[in-house]
């Protein structure tokens, strides 16, 4: 199975903020593509995009499914952030809001 | 009940805004992220001054947030010396690769440890030449290929592989020698920590310091990045094996206390 | 002040330590072990900073370190030591940041023997490492001398932030001579933009010395060619006795201009019109004054403790139509006086037979 999504797939955020428990933002400005995040998810929820960074690297980008359970989802455990050799990972985690 | 995405990680502050000249997978990107961290952490990063070396990481001077000086290859612990005589209340680090410090630069470093100078060396093993082209290093495994071993490292005519961790760990001066790996998140996570470790060891003035890291060279090596990573957790664990091999009295006494 | 008795290597030392040296990095290698020996205890006693370092490979990296730190430091070593250092004084060079090292010039090449030659000319005034640059050279000729360019050497090296080397000859090390002692300095704290001290309070700095880009390579090099030319313009240095319109003019520097300055002494008293011209600063070179000397000197007579390497630079500075001679001493033979009158002598142009009355000349003294 390729690492590769499909060409022109666009970046989505993962599902509804009611069943998400995290969220990562990839800077695709120093993504080089290298792919340990995608080997790292728990819940291979990353995958290497089609489309081109503008230094010519498939950059790393959250998988998005039309009907996903949330156990395929990100949970924020940066496991990627920590693997990635560019730090070009912000991880997210839902939490409650504070008042 | 409301939520929001709150950032759980973010790219260290000790970390400029450039992008690395390091190739896709390089562990030498982890490597510095896992420094940035600790000195965000420790809130360090302006009392701090890095003596970058000469190998891949030789830019290391224009990706940390810090003062940084440039030395001649395998003299990073010798100019480190220099400057932390002068500024003792500074921390001072090396980063440096195979070929700077177990090759032309091993006088420098067992001195450094002889003398318990306080500073913190980064060492990053990845068991060939990288910026060079891939050539052999001193810590190349036997029957590697390199451009300077296309037959396979001979041990015969070169050698084994030098153990640095176990001969540092026999000098006096040394407070805490360690090797680690960054192969996974679990072992990148006991690598910062050992790099805490170390500088909170020159913070409080116990000694010299040395975390060794394996890491990957996927060009070099001829290998995806994920590849790299699998040949640093099978071959490169089984000849140079992870852990303490000396952590003084003193050291340990930090833990406890 | 009094004047004392000391031995030149320690001499050095004290000016340094009276001059503000706050950082002493050095490796032992006769003759100028005392040097560091002294410091050793010196430097700890006023709380400075003092290491033996293994090499002088390692020494001149962590004078690197200080120097890039903002600290007045310097090194000491002899010929061969100096060759080893040679590739960390082109980083230093390249880098911009001052330093002094002292040079007890021994017998070579290779491990040489112990006696003292002026054979490091070329690699101290020629830069020595590579790439373009010069140090700044000074050639003393007593420990007082010595002492007080010591004294003045790490003023000297801030000002262009450049290396300042003090080449004697291994005999001045190991001399002792009356001494004035100059005056103990305070050590004064400074920001002078660049140093290295962590980055409170401001951006942060970083000293290197790679340039991958060719043109940014040639703006850093125009920079120091600039600063050498400001060099060349302020720090020339020589002395000159009856220099002016003498038939024969010797050129020596250091320990050959004492001994060649006795031989001259009785070669005048037996009425030979021969003068001394004492190169001080052996870079920048007083090629000026030796071109303006030549025009009005029938002949010069180059005297030096090796194979001829000064003597190049006065061939450089007085061009082709006057005469030069050489007279050498290699291996760390120290010829006595009456052998370099003895060569003044035999290089005294013939006298004039213009019509102009020949200057009076007593017959040669002991020439065989």
């Amino acid at each position: 199975m390729s690492i590769f999504g499909a060409p022109d797939a666009p970046i989505l955020r993962t599902p509804a903020p009611s069943r998400a428990h995290g969220d990562i933002l990839v800077d695709e400005d120093r993504c080089k593509g290298c792919g340990l995040c995608v080997a790292v998810c728990p819940k291979h929820v990353i995958e290497l995009s089609g489309r081109f960074t503008p230094r010519g690297y498939h950059p790393a980008a959250l998988i998005t499914f039309s009907n996903a359970q949330p156990q395929e989802r990100c949970t924020g455990c940066m496991l990627c952030s920590t693997i990635c050799p560019d730090a070009a990972i912000t991880v997210y985690r839902l939490q409650p809001a504070r008042a | 009940m409301t939520e929001e995405l709150k950032i759980v990680y973010e790219r260290p502050h000790a970390l400029t805004e450039a992008i690395t000249h390091y190739c896709p997978g390089c562990t030498h990107g982890i490597i510095h992220r896992l420094v940035a961290e600790v000195m965000d952490e420790m809130g360090i990063t302006e009392r701090t001054i890095g003596v970058a070396s000469v190998g891949c990481s030789v830019f290391s001077y224009n990706y940390f947030n810090c003062d940084f000086a440039s030395a001649a290859h395998g003299r990073a612990p010798a100019m480190a010396t220099g400057i932390k005589r002068v500024h003792p209340d500074r921390m001072v680090f090396t980063y440096q690769g195979d070929g700077d410090l177990a090759a032309i630069g091993t006088g420098e470093i067992i001195h450094a440890a002889a003398r318990g100078e306080n500073i913190t060396v980064i060492f990053v093993n990845n068991a060939i030449y990288g910026m060079t082209g891939g050539q052999m290093a001193p810590t190349s495994l036997p029957g590697m290929k390199t451009t300077s071993s296309i037959r396979g490292r001979d041990t015969k005519t070169t050698g084994f592989p030098l153990k640095m961790s176990e001969m540092l760990a026999t000098i006096e001066g040394a407070a805490y020698v360690v090797r680690r790996s960054v192969h996974d998140p679990g072992h990148i996570n006991r690598a910062r920590k050992a790099i805490r470790t170390a500088f909170e060891i020159q913070q409080k003035g116990l000694g010299f310091s040395i975390v060794e890291i394996l890491s990957a060279c996927p060009v070099n090596w001829g290998m995806t990045p994920t590849d790299a990573l699998h040949y640093v957790e099978h071959d490169m664990v089984n000849y140079f094996p992870l852990g303490d091999f000396k952590v003084a009295d003193t050291v340990k006494a930090l833990s406890r206390g | 002040m009094t004047k004392e008795l000391w031995k030149g290597n320690e001499a050095i030392a004290e000016a340094c330590v009276r001059g503000g040296l706050e950082a002493y990095f050095g490796y032992p290698i006769t003759p100028q072990t005392e040097l560091l020996e002294y410091l050793s205890w010196r430097m700890p006693d006023l709380g400075r900073a003092f290491l033996q370092a293994e090499s002088e490979l390692a020494a001149i990296n962590m004078v690197y370190g200080a120097a890039a730190a903002g600290a007045r430091t310097m090194t000491s070593s002899s010929s061969p030591g100096v060759s080893l250092m040679q590739e960390g004084l082109s980083y230093i060079a390249a880098s911009n940041v001052p330093m002094v090292m002292v040079d007890m010039m021994r017998g070579g090449p290779g491990l040489g023997n112990l006696a003292p030659t002026q054979a490091d000319y070329f690699q101290l005034v020629k830069g020595g490492g590579h790439g373009d640059y010069h140090p700044i050279v000074l050639a003393p000729s007593s420990v007082q001398e010595a002492a007080d360019m010591a004294y003045a050497a790490f003023d000297l090296a801030d000002r262009y932030r450049t290396i300042v080397i003090i080449a004697a000859d291994g005999n001045i090390g190991q001399m002792m001579e009356p001494v004035e002692m100059p005056v103990m300095r305070e050590l004064v704290p400074r920001d002078r933009g660049w140093e290295l001290t962590g980055s409170v309070g401001r951006p942060r700095r970083v000293i290197h010395s790679l340039n991958l880009s060719p043109v940014e390579m040639a703006k850093i090099n125009a920079l120091i060619q600039d600063k050498q030319r400001l060099i060349g313009a302020n720090e020339v240095r020589y002395a000159e006795r009856f220099a002016e319109g003498c038939d024969l003019l010797v050129v020596a520097f250091g320990s050959a201009a004492r001994i060649a300055q006795t031989a001259i002494r009785q070669a005048r008293e037996a009425g030979l019109n021969v003068g001394l011209f004492r190169p001080i600063s052996l870079y920048p070179f007083p090629s000026e004054r030796l071109a303006a000397l030549a025009a009005r000197t029938r002949k010069f007579l180059v005297f030096e403790l090796n194979a001829g390497q000064m003597f190049e630079d006065v061939r450089l500075a007085t061009g082709s139509p006057v005469p030069i001679d050489f007279l050498g001493r290699m291996g760390g033979v120290m010829p006595l006086p009456d052998e370099v009158l003895e060569a003044i002598q035999q290089a005294m142009p013939a006298p004039r037979t213009n019509g102009i009355d020949a200057p009076k000349r007593a017959a040669p003294i002991g020439l065989n």
